[in-house]
């Protein structure tokens, strides 16, 4: 059955790496060469199973957590919240391409970890056939 | 009532209306109920800290014009950051650092509870 997180990964990587946007699993860690200023958190919240046959799982819906990490200073310039902007449409297209839903597309939700860091959260979905 | 023929049109398109309207009336009055039971699951499952006063700033609003049919529940309790404040249940949903998510959880965990809201509001006025 399809990996979601591998899945997530290779998605963010073939989107963002030529750009040195890094892309982690459930906590930053610090990378050679990645972007000072941009990264991605991601968490697989949920997998749960949707239908079912004889008992047995037929269709499994993953929620995948994007959350886009950009230092606040480029909101201070109006390159800086178009490269930010930018930034957020490429994430999604690059979730969609990979079969992920969208459904509310991105949110604002500030700097919660205080750290200096805008935050924009996109929560992902990705249905898929047990044993696909 | 009698109708004439030639009012029948304006006679149905009146019945519709009526109709139109009380469905809508008990399709809002429902929607109120799914609030209640919503608000009341996350004051429930909200982290108490010293004060308790997240856990009573969860807040349902009504939409407005053509959402007028939708219900929006959010926590109105604000913390100080470093670039200006921050929603409080932001932090506790989506931080990686210091998030202790619940929201989506107990949303999805009342969604039978709210549909039995809605259906038992709606059978009531019958």
């Amino acid at each position: 059955m399809t990996d979601i997180r591998d899945l997530t990964q290779r998605a963010l990587d073939n989107a963002l790496v030529d750009d040195a946007v890094r892309s982690f699993w459930q906590r930053k860690t610090d990378t050679e060469g990645a972007n000072p200023s941009e990264y991605i958190v991601y968490t697989l919240d949920s997998d749960t199973n949707e239908s079912y046959a004889d008992n047995s799982p037929l269709i499994k819906s993953a929620n995948v957590t994007v959350r886009y990490y950009y230092r606040t200073d480029l909101l201070d310039s109006y390159s800086g919240r178009g490269k930010v902007k930018a930034r957020e449409i490429e994430i999604e297209a690059a979730m969609l391409a990979a079969g992920f839903t969208v459904p509310f597309g991105p949110s604002d939700t500030g700097d919660i970890d205080n750290i200096g860091f805008g935050v924009t959260v996109f929560e992902c979905y990705f249905d898929r056939l047990v044993g696909a | 009532m009698k109708v004439s023929i030639d009012n029948l049109q304006i006679a149905v398109e009146d019945i519709l209306r009526e109709y139109g309207d009380v469905v809508y009336k008990a399709t809002d009055d429902g929607l109120k109920e799914a609030e209640k039971v919503l608000v009341n699951n996350l004051k429930v499952a909200s982290p108490v800290g010293k004060t308790g006063e997240y856990a009573k700033s969860w807040r349902g609003k009504k939409g407005k014009g053509k959402k007028s049919l939708r219900r929006y529940v959010g926590n109105t309790k604000m913390v100080p950051g470093k670039n200006g404040e921050v929603p409080l249940s932001n932090i506790l949903e989506y931080s990686p650092i210091r998030g202790k998510p619940f929201i989506k959880r107990t949303y999805e965990q009342s969604i039978p509870a709210m549909a039995d809201a809605i259906v038992g509001k709606i059978k009531s006025e019958g």
